[in-house]
């Protein structure tokens, strides 16, 4: 059960941050590639 | 706006309720009614209860390390407008990296922001923001509950979802009602992040009533008709308020 509980804990941590963990991944690319392609990879 | 002279507030000539009839017999007025009551009441009932189950199934990690708290409640730190824009690149279509490998994993990735997905949309983004906020009010609530009470319950031989359902949720009501009553008033009144995701979507499919408000005002020109709008959603938010408070009262804590 306590599995369980972190497994739900980080999933729902990871869904509700998703935008400010995709924020900060874009934030690290060099200017170029964000133009280029600011949101996969 | 530019050709409002204060003349106008010196020698006002009132026209009654012509405005507000103006407004009354407009489509797109009843429709932005219709998605603010829809949508607030959907995130409130979804956040509280999806809050709740959290707080008490969480429970036993979050009053061990309470740091995580920070964590799950980042996203209120977020205001709602940046939210907005970045859920905008995220699930943008051609940039974005959630229909990005949805469909490099799954071969399709639908449209999030096409008229029939819009409502969806915004209504799960408006609960993935805003659930932190009830957890942490459930949270709180769970964890004042006294170890007495629990303790007399588990003589009486109560466990389980019994002993939620019976002692623990029961304490938690009031907490239950605030939580209910701030997020319907958050959802019923949204703005910033629709406007600045979708604006008013296709078709006005995402136009809440504040952005009715708005775009009557700053786009229509037709300050007249959307200052009566705003009368009568405060009037309509007292109105529900008032019985609310008033259901609230009569219930036993």
């Amino acid at each position: 059960m306590t599995a369980l509980r972190w497994a739900v804990l980080i999933l729902f941590a990871f869904l509700v941050n998703a935008p400010v963990i995709a924020t900060l991944a874009t934030s690290l690319k060099p200017p170029g590639e964000i133009m280029g392609n600011p949101g996969s990879g | 706006m530019s050709e409002v002279g204060f003349e106008t507030l010196r020698a006002p000539q009132l026209e009654g309720f012509g405005n507000f009839a103006d407004v009354l017999r407009d489509e797109a007025f009843w429709d932005s009614l219709g998605f603010s009551l829809r949508f607030g009441t959907l995130t409130a009932v979804l956040e509280v209860a999806l809050g709740l189950f959290l707080a008490v199934f969480l429970a036993p990690i979050l009053q061990r390390h309470a740091w995580l708290l920070a964590i799950l409640t980042l996203p209120m730190m977020v205001a709602p407008a940046m939210m907005g824009l970045m859920y905008r690149l995220v699930l943008h279509e051609f940039v974005g990296p959630v229909p990005h490998y949805l469909l490099a994993w799954f071969g399709t990735s639908p449209a999030f922001l096409a008229p029939g997905n819009v409502f969806w949309t915004v209504v799960v983004i408006e609960v993935l923001q805003w659930t932190p906020f009830t957890l942490l009010l459930f949270h709180l609530a769970y964890g004042s509950i006294s170890g007495e009470i629990r303790e007399a319950a588990r003589m009486d031989g109560a466990k389980g979802w019994w002993m939620f359902r019976r002692v623990e949720f029961p304490m938690m009501l009031p907490t239950f009602g605030v939580a209910l009553a701030i997020r319907f008033i958050d959802g019923v009144r949204v703005f910033d992040n629709i406007y600045v995701l979708t604006g008013a979507g296709a078709g006005g499919s995402t136009m809440s009533l504040p952005i009715y408000i708005y775009t009557s005002f700053f786009r229509g020109g037709n300050i007249g008709a959307a200052l009566a709008a705003s009368v009568l959603f405060a009037l309509a938010s007292f109105l529900i308020l008032a019985l609310a408070w008033r259901f609230a009262q009569r219930r036993p804590a």
